[in-house]
């Protein structure tokens, strides 16, 4: 099979990030403390399965990697290795290398496979510090000699830490045993770790399997007992609290080894032979089939072939194709209505009439329901991408020497696929910024009292029927007049201009393309590429972005976003004869005007809307649209579709407000696909084709016009955005 | 040996296949493949000319319908309009050839082509037939044809004592002829 299908690519990428997902938690525990093996050996898991895929799928650099990842973990699960920060350095170095390996991109330096590889082996060679070996005698030959090397590894680690061994013996009914024990487990690890399960000797009856489990716990004998004592479940304790094995002296001898196969007193009188050890554990020391066991066990079913996962990888073009589909149907059944409604004006069978008409609101009712349900399984939870926007903070960190605080929060906050996808790459800018720009360096922080590592918040909400995420950093915040200046320098602005532009507009300027406060362009956030980009990506999305920023406090950076965009809101309006729709999320409102109130700056006609001067585009006059013979319009009468998108309102001149609609957006063809200010068509009943606006060309086509007509008119944008 | 050859001649015969003949050797089976090229070709009139385009290329013939005016598009852009839920832009040939913009009547007709996967459709006078050219009656473009317009036209064929104008649809539907410049926005 070919490693370049979409296949591999797709479930290879999904492994790496699960893996990437569980090294940032990995991490982050290391910071705070222990990490959790559970946590290890999920990572473990992610990076074995990929090495699976690609062995099927013959992707030999990916497996190389994955292979020497994968022999990385396992020590770090043996603890042969400490889970230092050059280990993760590593290992994030291998997350990046695996994206490069999956989506290669041809601006980039092909990943050094042989150089990464060496460092990955090097990590191994670097002994781990001595672990010393405190002798487990007293637990006896009988636990020992089944405990693999990894078992025995996580009993040292409880011990070291000072938690006691408890001993669970537990009898389940063998028609209910994998429910029995998957019960059991969840219990106890509320209380400790379970470190592993032994076959009991002493079963009572053929048709019960006993177990000891082995539980490492700070729990003392007492709570442990209360909290776990079943009728079929006994506790014991193996070994006292650790302090004298930390210390490496002799193990204690409180409890007199307890061998596992002695006779069970507390629950079971009878014991028969224990012919039925129903539950494999590797008795061998072959750690490598010791491992694979392990994991196959875990991922559940290890004789059957069925998948386990409850999913399908769906092709987002096809969900369109449905979407399309679910579209017209609703036309259709506008139709069918249609024809009711004249069957109606016949008065011929009435009740018949009254049956249709209660079929067709069903069937209205499904549709909705229909289209509803393909659009919920477009969705997918943006913390998706703030997985990889974590990464992307933690290389910057690294490479700027800014300790970071990364505050994640809404990531469950679910958006469209496609919006998702184009959301990454601004917000990876705007996180660039933030750190590169935003956050001081430590010293200047603490000479301002804040605490020396700086805070990023990313956070999401839903507002409405649109999602907000935000940007925040508690840096240095942003000097308009400093923007201002800059902007005169790189000749953004004209010097004449400057003396009256507000804050607001100043701020603007940050968005214009080829603007950068700094002098020299950082190797991180380049050179005033980047909020000129945000803007563009996010205009097409129909989002619009706020700033709000406060000098010495912080920068916080808002999107707006519509859920969707494969069904949008839209205002159908009309202008010379010809109808258009205005997607609603960038309507902000529409009024209608009498003709005299339409003022004029410089030549460009505006109106005053609350005390702030809005310009305005005229939708015939842009697009050169010729009314129809016979078109007639109210002389006196407009109205004005007040449009934003980004940070500039603008408001567009149209003859007729026809209502609202939801409609399936259609992408134009490859010839037209790129005509200014149109953004793709729709249908609205009756096989009647109608253009809908991109909102965020027109905008900026407007805003364009009047920046080059003069600069009284600018202040206007400025004073329609400062709120 | 003999007989046996016999009766492969004879089983060829009854099935209607044609065995190579010692022209056919020398030839090196040359007309074969020659007849295999002889290809369809849809032909259509745009004002009084004769045009046409491989078969292969043509999804389907269809009545005029309904179109939406696309503002900044060029001239020869009748507008989008709705194939089965496909929005489909439509030419109107005539214009794109630069032979003006004569009436329609009740004949003409709208052929749906496709190009790189995606549909366009094509509006023409009317339709005439299928008729097959084989290559010995296809010409190279002429060179009194030039300019842009040369570009469009593929060859020339012969049919019947009438030429018919072979077109290049890759060119006729240069997706960067489609969109007007903005600079001049205001301008109709």
């Amino acid at each position: 099979m070919d490693p370049s299908s979409t296949e591999f690519i797709g479930e290879a990428q999904e492994s790496v990030e699960t893996f990437s997902r569980h090294l940032l938690e990995l991490e982050r525990q290391a910071r705070s403390g222990s990490p959790d093996p559970e946590v290890l050996n999920a990572a473990f898991r992610a990076v074995h399965s990929l090495k699976g895929l690609a062995g099927l799928f013959n992707a030999v650099e990916v497996g190389t990697i994955a292979h020497a990842v994968e022999g990385t973990l396992d020590r770090l699960r043996l603890g042969r290795l400490d889970l230092s920060k050059i280990v993760l350095d590593v290992l994030f170095e291998a997350v990046e290398f695996f994206g490069h390996l999956l989506i290669p991109r041809g601006d980039e330096d092909a990943p050094d496979l042989l150089g990464l590889l060496e460092r990955i082996e090097g990590l191994s060679r670097a002994p781990a510090e001595a672990a010393e070996e405190t002798s487990l005698e007293w637990l006896g030959e009988a636990i020992l000699s089944v405990l693999s090397e990894y078992e025995e590894h996580r009993l040292r680690e409880n011990l070291r830490k000072g938690r006691s061994l408890y001993r669970v013996h537990a009898s389940f009914d063998i028609l209910a045993i994998d429910v029995g024990i998957e019960q059991l487990k969840e219990k106890m690890k509320a209380y400790g770790e379970v470190i592993t399960y032994l076959p009991s000797a002493d079963s009572t009856s053929d048709d019960r399997i006993d177990l000891d489990i082995i539980l490492g716990s700070d729990l003392s004998f007492g709570d442990i007992s209360a909290a776990l004592t079943e009728p079929d479940v006994a506790v014991h304790r193996l070994a006292a609290p650790g302090a004298e094995t930390r210390s490496g002296g002799p193990p204690p001898p409180l409890p007199p080894p307890t061998p596992a196969r002695a006779p069970e007193p507390v629950s079971i009188p009878v014991a028969p032979p224990p012919a039925r050890a129903s539950e494999p554990r590797p008795r061998e020391r072959d750690r490598d089939r010791d491992r694979e066991r392990e994991f196959e066990g875990e991922g559940g079913g290890d004789q059957s072939l069925r998948s386990l996962s409850q999913t399908v990888r769906v092709d987002l073009r096809r969900l369109d194709v449905l979407m399309n589909l679910v579209g017209e149907l609703g036309l259709i059944q506008a139709n069918i209505g249609g024809v009711y409604e004249s069957l109606r004006a016949l008065d011929v069978g009435a009740d018949v009439g009254r049956r249709l008409q209660a079929q067709l609101r069903d069937m209205a009712r499904k549709l909705a329901l229909l289209q509803q349900g393909i659009l919920d399984v477009r969705m997918v939870p943006i913390g998706q991408v703030f997985d990889k926007l974590a990464r992307v903070v933690r290389k910057l960190s690294r490479e700027l020497n800014k300790e970071i605080r990364l505050v994640i929060s809404g990531s469950d906050t679910v958006l469209d696929k496609l919006i998702v996808e184009e959301l990454s790459d601004p917000l990876m800018h705007m996180i660039r910024n933030a750190i590169d720009h935003g956050i001081e360096d430590a010293d200047q922080r603490s000479a301002r009292n804040k605490a020396p590592a700086g805070r990023v918040d990313l956070r999401a909400y839903q507002k409405g029927n649109r999602v907000v995420i935000e940007v925040e950093d508690d840096g240095r915040g942003m000097d308009w007049r400093r923007i201002r200046d800059v902007g005169v320098r790189r000749g953004v602005v004209p010097p004449e201009d400057a003396e009256t532009m507000s804050p607001s507009e100043a701020l603007n300027l940050i968005f214009a393309p080829g603007f950068s406060t700094r002098e020299e362009a950082g190797a991180v956030s380049g050179r005033g590429v980047g909020m000129d980009v945000v803007k563009t990506n996010i205009a097409k999305l129909s989002g619009m972005i706020d700033v709000h920023t406060e000098l010495g406090r912080g920068t916080r950076f808002a999107i707006t976003l519509p859920v969707t965009l494969a069904i949008i809101q839209a205002l159908v309006i009309e202008s010379a004869g010809h109808t258009f729709c205005i997607p609603l999320s960038s309507v902000l409102e529409s009024i209608m005007v009498e003709r005299r109130e339409i003022g004029s700056i410089e030549g460009q006609p505006v109106i005053t809307l609350r005390g702030k001067t809005l310009p305005l585009l005229e939708l015939s006059r842009i697009f050169g649209l010729r009314p129809p013979r016979g078109h007639r319009l109210d002389p006196n009468r407009i109205y004005v579709v007040v449009v934003g998108l980004a940070q500039h309102r603008v408001g567009l001149v149209v003859d007729e407000l026809l209502g609202q609609q939801d409609v399936v957006q259609k992408p134009l063809g490859k010839a037209i696909r790129n005509v200014p200010g149109i953004a793709g068509a729709t249908e609205l009943g009756a096989n009647r084709t109608v253009l809908l606006l991109d909102v965020a060309r027109l905008v900026d086509e407007g805003v364009r016009d009047i920046n080059v007509t003069g600069h009284g008119s600018a202040a206007a944008m400025g004073g329609g955005h400062g709120r | 040996m003999a007989a046996e050859g016999d009766d492969l001649w004879q089983a060829l015969a009854r099935t209607g296949e044609s065995v190579a003949t010692d022209e056919d050797y020398e030839h090196g089976y040359k007309q074969r493949e020659v007849r295999r090229d002889l290809r369809h070709y849809v032909a259509f009139k745009v004002g009084a000319e004769t045009y046409g385009l491989p078969i292969a290329e043509i999804e389907e013939i269809t009545k005029i319908f309904p179109t939406t005016f696309v503002p900044r598009t060029a001239d020869f852009l009748l507008g989008i309009g709705n194939v089965r839920g496909r929005i489909i832009p439509v030419v109107e040939l005539s214009r794109r050839l630069g032979l003006g913009s004569p009436g329609y009547g009740r004949s003409a007709r709208v052929l749906i082509v496709t190009l790189d996967d995606e549909p366009y459709g094509l509006l023409v006078h009317e339709v005439l037939e299928v008729v097959r050219i084989p290559p010995e009656a296809m010409e190279e473009r002429p060179g009194g044809i030039s300019g842009r317009r040369a570009d469009y036209i593929r060859g020339l064929g012969r049919h019947r004592g009438e030429i018919i104008i072979l077109l290049n649809l890759a060119e006729v539907l240069d997706a960067r002829d489609f969109v007007k410049m903005v600079d001049d926005r205001g301008a109709p």
